[in-house]
């Protein structure tokens, strides 16, 4: 099914409880009220009268008997019911007349009696189904045919007893969960309800379901029983199966002598009854034959007096009084077994305390239920508004018949109750016409929610919930005269106790109702245990009818939801802002512009480069001035400075304040005609925000790799020891560094690992509550929600504009011409170096081509790394800009290998819901040979092609490298690291909840973007030092993982398998850069699960030392379990790995 | 949200129905060869294999859902079917039921 066994058993407990939730409800709910059936027959019968003086057992068999002796001294049998157990509130007794035909079956006659005088109480009960129809509505339902009824309940009995097992399957803790509740605190204290209502009586609700298959287990599975029993005419074996199976034995009786008899005198015979039981543990008598010379008088314990034998009796011998059998049916053991279940099931063996307990648990398996069924919705409809998908029918459709089952349905049961009360007595089908007034209630409970909105209707119906039960003793009061004010002062117990039990219910539901109307919003969920008792005992009161606490009318919680929104927003724009500032360093630096450098670093900055430190703005200044710009601003003619910023791990700190940031900066440095470097280091920077922009704090520039262009990256001769420790301050400097910056990795930078300033992303604890620096509030509330809301938007489109560019790149990559003119408006307009400028889509496309065929020439390499991105979505959000670094490998099959440095500056517009590149202007900044580097060869930006003319000459003339150029930059220096600005639109409506949860997903995608390229990045970061342990962190338990050596399943044996290159950490003398770039992800609409492609550039050396390129992709799936994300699946495929000497180019075969 | 691709679907029915049906037949089957192999009479037996039944239906149910393909799910079954079938078919021909 899903991937791991506890997923699936997670999707199938999901499911199945979702699938037959309703009826199971419903099933729970009137199969607990069978556990005070006879009281609810009580309480529905009001006529019936209650007698406060009821005498000793004794006393009311004797009356019973002089009433029977009277009225049918030749009746077959007589019952007498004693009043003491629960069976029978008063004294009642039947007889059943004799019949010569032995099949006949007379009804017997019945009758009340007083037990003080012995006269019949004829009190003209009406005509009610009572507890026992409301009962047995658990299993025969209502309206179905019995043997229908039966098969439905007994799939959802398995379907309910397969949910069990696998939610306990799904359950790491159930220890834990005894002790877990965390209230307001929305969907989670939902899950923690469920699973409090689950475990804490789970004994119950496994033994209360299995024991219901029990019951009909013949008529489920009919197949065997009937192949094994049929006595070979093919009729059905039922009877003899039953006969076979459940011998149900009774006491031997003889007929009627003939010869007449006087009875013994009953309440002489509880002397031997109290002997062998114990004082009134007998509860009813009945008497065959009475007046025949072979009477017997069968004795019945009270059900409470065993689990598994309440048919054991006291036989006496009516004539003489004498006890003739005690007996005590004994069963083989799975009969016992059976009788056990079944009586666990039925619960009449539970005295009060017990019987409460039971009520307890029943009405905690029906908040199971529904707290499970609110789950299901709300899970669903948080993902996928998580998503910003609309939430479909199904969750509409869910929702409202979660209103009508949980809600609705005690209604109903009410409804019972009042149509008892208030029908004409004389109605013919009285008892039935109770049923219909139920089940028109429930029909209309759940129409009520088609109609309304949910919160709406969750409220009113709980307020009508709490009206049909707070109202029910008044009913009573005013239709009978067994209402509270005489129950309670004359000990009429029972019928006291449903009055009050219905307040109670009234209660709860009026609480639920005023719970839901306030209630909480959103919250970072937290662990805390709770006292399980106290817990417990609010969920089920919350829970009884089932209120989603955090379907709150949108009112109450909007304000927070707009706190919330405007953390998320503010936090992913300021990632995003941080990136842009880094970035620009790199734009800025490339060309010398060490102004607006210096501009992006705080007053108070700490510069710790090679040269040494420096402090402050004003001396990194300087030192940008003077020492690298040797007085001026820009580069000089001839020079190249580029410092690419590539492979960012950025963290926010969880106020928002301050960030820190892991960089990678490619150097390609030097002077035409004298020069030309490789230079690969990394740097770690601290920023912090103040007034609304972001900052450098800090800087620490480590030693790496690299070395001069004809060598390569070969490894640098041994320094001597602490060579890095004793060098003094570089005083040579026209501005001198203001202290030495001792630098760990200049030693031998194989073997140092520059400080990480994150703990393992795999394994790090994410903060609790995150905040945000925000700016000023703005009023009104609308105004301040709907620019949240429009620059959540942005936030998304910013995202979507940079998977456009880099997924151009891809396509460039292998010849994909019409993928990659796809990507173009129709009328959009390309234009690359010199070239001049093609309009529309088929042009562009043409143009690409001129690069070589669909699908590139054998041999031919065509990368073209999309790196530095600086995207800017306008404020309305139609169009965007961007900033690219363009970094080509060119040439091969055939054609000389070319190095290519571009600046591009694109535009881009929105459509629908997509985006498309407008306006693509491809600065051509350097291009050399690759054998000759840029030292000794600069070759022009390209010219216009002969063979496909430009539509428009070139809109920009300018010349390459060596000229310094500097293509116009789409953004103001002074508004790089700055917050973005709002809009205050004072006539702005109020966006609805919907549109608000939308917008929280949107800005925690963006998050989710940031991370998964953190994590990608990380990676390559770790697998460049060989730090195996780290790098598996990564991953899922489960992942599956193809990199160059073969498959690993699994994260251990992922581990096993890197540790079988060699030991962890990094070798002496050892290269193998990572770069991990130009990532294009896409977060799923459930974002849980991502997609991610990711190009690696390898600056490495091989073992002879021998400098190597390498290229390849890793394509990956990640999922976020518990907040963090994790690769679930990844693959490498290499594009080349070369050795430095011979190039891309002399690569091809 | 995971795509509802038709296969999707086509495997969630066809592990319904193994659960389902396959679990009645299979469940039906156990109730045959328990009352054929335990050394009880044939209505203890009986009654011993139908309040045990569910369990076997229940991790059968749990089995059908975790197995990694429909396919899989479905040969589990069929595995553990041939020995109970053959039980089954022993018993009713000694006793001249089949």
């Amino acid at each position: 099914m899903k991937e791991g066994f506890r997923q699936s058993m997670s999707w199938l407990h999901t499911w199945l409880g979702l699938v037959i939730g309703w009826i199971l409800y419903f099933v729970y709910l009137t199969g607990t009220l069978g556990y005070v059936d006879t009281e609810i027959d009580y309480w529905m019968k009001p006529e019936r009268p209650h007698f406060e003086q009821v005498g000793t057992q004794r006393e009311q068999l004797s009356v019973a008997q002089a009433y029977l002796q009277q009225q049918a001294p030749d009746a077959a049998r007589w019952t007498i019911q004693l009043i003491g157990g629960r069976e029978a509130p008063s004294l009642d007794v039947s007889w059943t007349d004799r019949t010569t035909d032995p099949r006949d079956r007379p009804a017997p006659h019945r009758a009340t009696l007083d037990p003080a005088t012995g006269e019949a109480v004829d009190y003209g009960a009406r005509d009610t189904g009572g507890g026992q129809v409301l009962y047995k509505m658990h299993y025969q339902l209502a309206y179905i045919p019995y043997d229908k009824a039966i098969l439905i309940i007994m799939v959802c009995t398995l379907v309910m007893f397969a949910a069990m097992v696998t939610g306990i399957i799904v359950h790491k803790n159930i220890f834990k969960d005894f002790f877990t509740f965390r209230p307001r605190k929305g969907q989670r204290s939902w899950l923690d309800g469920h699973n409090l209502l689950s475990v804490t009586a789970l004994p119950f609700h496994l033994v209360v379901t299995y024991s219901g298959f029990l019951f009909f287990t013949y008529q489920f599975m009919p197949s065997v029983p009937d192949l094994l029993y049929a006595d070979g005419n093919g009729r059905s074996a039922g009877l003899s199966f039953y006969e076979g199976v459940y011998p149900y034995p009774q006491p031997a009786l003889p007929p009627a002598s003939g010869s007449p008899a006087s009875l013994v005198q009953l309440p002489a015979l509880l002397n031997e009854v109290d002997r062998q039981w114990g004082r009134d543990i007998a509860t009813a008598l009945e008497v065959r034959n009475p007046g025949d010379a072979s009477a017997r008088v069968l004795v019945k314990p009270q059900e409470t007096v065993s689990i598994a034998y309440p048919e054991n009796m006291l036989v006496f011998d009516g004539a003489s009084g004498r006890l003739v059998e005690n007996f005590e049916p004994r069963h083989y053991p799975s009969a016992t077994g059976d009788h056990v279940m079944k009586g666990l099931h039925k619960g009449l063996f539970a005295d009060w305390f017990l019987r409460v307990l039971l009520l307890f648990m029943g009405v905690g398996g029906t908040a199971m239920i529904g707290t499970g069924l609110f789950l299901w919705a709300n899970t669903r409809r948080t993902r996928l508004l998580a998503a910003g998908v609309q939430p479909h029918f199904g969750i509409w459709l869910v929702d409202r018949l979660n209103i009508g089952t949980v809600i609705g349905m005690p209604v109903a049961i009410a409804a019972y109750f009042w149509a008892n009360r208030l029908l004409p007595a004389d109605l013919a089908s009285r008892a039935a016409w109770e049923v219909h007034v139920m089940y028109l209630a429930m029909a209309a409970l759940f129409a009520y929610p088609m109609l309304r909105p949910p919160e709406k209707a969750r409220v009113e119906t709980l307020w009508l919930c709490a009206a049909a039960y707070g109202l029910l003793p008044v009913l009573n009061a005013l239709t009978t005269s067994r209402h509270l004010g005489y129950s309670l002062p004359h000990g009429d117990w029972i019928m006291a106790g449903f009055d009050l039990t219905a307040l109670a219910c009234a209660a709860i539901a009026a609480i639920c109702a005023l719970k839901v109307r306030r209630s909480a919003a959103h919250v970072v969920p937290r662990r805390r245990p709770g006292v399980a008792g106290v817990a417990a005992a609010m969920v089920a009161v919350l829970a009884v009818l089932g209120v989603p606490s955090d379907a709150v009318s949108a009112e109450a919680s909007r304000s927070r939801q707009i706190d919330e929104l405007e953390i998320a927003v503010v936090r992913a724009e300021d990632i995003s802002a941080i990136k842009t500032l880094q970035r620009a360093y790199g734009y800025y630096a490339d060309r010398g512009l060490w102004n607006e450098l210096a501009d992006l670093f705080a007053d108070d900055a700490i510069a710790n480069y090679p040269s040494g430190g420096f402090d402050g703005q004003a001396s990194i200044r300087a030192m940008f001035v003077q020492n690298l710009g040797q007085g001026r601003q820009g580069l000089a003619e001839g020079r190249i400075y580029n410092h690419t910023i590539l492979q960012p791990v950025v963290d926010l700190a969880p106020d928002g304040a301050s960030a820190t940031g892991r960089w990678r900066v490619l150097g390609m440095l030097g002077r035409f005609g004298a020069s030309a470097i490789w230079a690969d280091s990394l740097y770690r920077f601290d920023y912090v925000k103040r007034d609304g922009r972001w900052k450098i704090r800090e800087l620490t520039a480590y030693a790496g790799s690299g070395g001069g262009y004809d060598a390569g990256w070969v490894k640098p001769a041994p320094r001597p020891p602490n060579a890095a420790a004793t060098s003094p301050i570089r005083n040579n400097l026209a501005h001198p560094a203001d202290r030495p910056w001792i630098d760990p990795c200049e030693a031998d930078v194989s073997v140092c690992v520059v400080p990480f300033p994150y703990p393992n992303r795999g394994t790090m604890r994410r903060p609790r509550e995150v905040g945000a620096q925000v700016g000023p509030r703005i009023v009104p509330e609308a105004a301040r929600a709907a620019d949240l809301v429009r620059r959540a938007q942005r936030l998304e489109d910013e995202q979507a504009v940079l998977n456009l560019q880099r997924s151009y790149g891809y396509h460039v990559d292998r010849g994909e011409w019409r993928q990659a003119a796809a990507l173009f408006a129709p009328d959009a307009t390309r234009e690359v170096g010199q070239s001049g400028v093609y309009v529309g889509r088929a042009r562009i496309r043409r143009s690409l081509a001129l690069a070589g065929p669909e699908g590139l020439r054998a041999g031919q390499l065509n990368d073209h790394l999309q790196l530095e991105p600086i995207v800017h979505v306008a404020p309305d959000g139609r169009t965007a800009q961007a900033r690219i670094f363009e970094l080509a490998f060119t040439g091969g099959g055939g054609a000389p290998a070319r190095l290519v440095q571009n600046v591009a500056e694109n535009s881009y517009a929105r459509r629908g819901d997509s985006w498309v590149i407008q306006r693509m202007h491809v600065y051509t900044i350097l291009a050399t040979d690759y054998a000759q580097g840029w030292a000794k060869s600069a070759l022009p930006a390209p010219g216009t092609s002969a063979t496909l003319p430009p539509d428009q000459p070139p809109s920009v003339r300018y010349e390459a490298y060596p000229a310094v150029f500097t293509p116009p930059l789409h953004f103001e220096a002074a508004s790089v690291g700055q917050a973005a600005t709002p809009v205050v639109d004072a006539s702005a409506r109020m966006p609805s909840s919907r549109q608000l949860s939308q917008a929280v997903t949107k800005a925690r995608r963006a998050m989710d973007h940031n991370e998964i390229e953190n994590l990608q990045n990380a990676y390559g970061y770790y697998a460049e030092k060989f730090l195996w342990s780290e790098m598996a962190a990564l991953f899922t338990d489960e992942a599956v993982v193809d990199l160059e050596g073969g498959r690993s399943t699994g994260r251990s044996r992922l581990l096993a398998a890197l540790q079988a290159r060699g030991p962890e950490g990094p070798v002496p003398g050892a290269l193998d850069s990572q770069l991990q770039l130009q990532p294009v992800i896409e977060v799923a609409a459930d974002g849980s699960s991502a997609t991610l492609r990711s190009r690696l550039l390898q600056l490495a050396r091989d073992a002879q030392g021998r400098p190597m390129w390498g290229a390849g992709i890793h394509t990956s799936k990640l999922r976020k379990q518990d907040g963090v994300w994790r690769f679930e699946r990844m693959s490498f495929r290499r594009t080349y790995l070369v050795p430095y000497k011979v190039g891309w180019a002399g690569s091809a075969d | 949200m995971r795509a509802m691709t038709a296969a999707h679907r086509w495997s969630v029915f066809s592990r319904c129905v193994a659960a389902a049906l396959g679990g009645y037949a299979l469940v039906s089957l156990t109730h045959l060869a328990m009352v054929a192999l335990l050394p009880v009479a044939q209505h203890k037996a009986l009654l011993f294999a139908s309040q045990t039944g569910y369990l076997t239906w229940t991790g059968i149910i749990v089995w059908c859902f975790a197995a990694r393909t429909a396919r899989r799910a479905w040969t589990g079954l069929a595995i553990v079917a041939l020995p109970l079938l053959l039980v089954a078919g022993w018993f009713l021909a000694q006793r001249g039921v089949a």
